[in-house]
């Protein structure tokens, strides 16, 4: 007879949590991040990278929080997080973009540029601010 | 539609990063769950003093990090709850003052 698989501690941890209850605490978290409260949200999405590590939004809050302090290269790998969960987040594209530019890596900027720019213009996206953005990434991309 | 100078700023103008973030959840279902919050901090902190699962680099970060998640959520609540409370006090209050009036009425 087989044993059961061994489950690992952080699903026994996940387990403990609805997916509702999960976007609830996010919903928090963005919610400070909007008030300026970064050390609480902070807080927020730290426990929500690691008892759901596939929530793509998480990740990328995190990414803003790095942005704002600084962390570029924490920025990248949270926003990169963020997009390998959900290759459609258009979001953690711009994230991309903006930090990349900002460390200086424009050959992959200029990339993910490329891709945001084919979504807008076939109409995939339509959220406004994320294509204002973009155009104003693509205005920082050809005076760089 | 034109804004008015009035109006504060748009939030994309304040931070146009804040502003793509995706929304999802409502915050609003927490209010309910402060019980099960605090019987699953109860339960995380008991954890990460177990000293099999403390001695796991890995599992002792995720306990750390889904305990102070849960400090901060009933911090939170608990914060809210006084500031309920400092409401319905100031409620009665003003019952007391119409009522203090209205005695001081009756007596004219």
């Amino acid at each position: 007879m087989s044993t059961p698989r061994r489950r690992s501690p952080s699903e026994v941890l996940k387990r403990g949590y609805s997916d509702e209850e999960i976007a609830a605490i996010y919903d928090r978290a963005r919610l400070w991040l909007e008030s300026g409260d970064l050390r609480r949200s902070e807080s927020l999405l730290v426990g929500i990278n690691e008892i759901a590590p596939d929530h793509a939004p998480a990740w990328l809050a995190m990414s803003y929080i790095h942005i704002m302090n600084r962390s570029y290269d924490s920025a990248i790998f949270c926003a990169r997080q963020a997009l390998r969960l959900d290759p459609n987040m258009t979001s953690a594209m711009v994230f991309l973009v903006v930090t990349l530019m900002t460390t200086g890596d424009v050959n992959s900027a200029g990339t993910y540029l490329g891709e945001l720019r084919e979504k807008i213009e076939s109409g995939s996206n339509e959220d406004a601010n994320l294509v204002r953005l973009v155009k104003m990434q693509l205005a920082r991309f050809e005076t760089r | 539609m034109k804004r008015s100078n009035i109006d504060g700023p748009e939030p994309f103008s304040l931070s146009p990063l804040l502003a793509i973030l995706p929304i999802s959840g409502n915050s609003a279902k927490l209010h309910d769950l402060g019980a099960s919050l605090f019987a699953r901090l109860e339960k995380v902190s008991a954890m990460r003093t177990e000293e099999g699962l403390a001695n796991e680099r890995d599992v002792h970060r995720r306990l750390v990090a889904e305990e102070g998640m849960l400090k901060t959520l009933l911090d939170w609540l608990s914060q809210r709850d006084r500031g309920t409370q400092g409401s319905a006090t100031g409620k009665q209050v003003l019952r007391a003052t119409i009522s203090s009036d209205e005695d001081t009425t009756g007596e004219d």
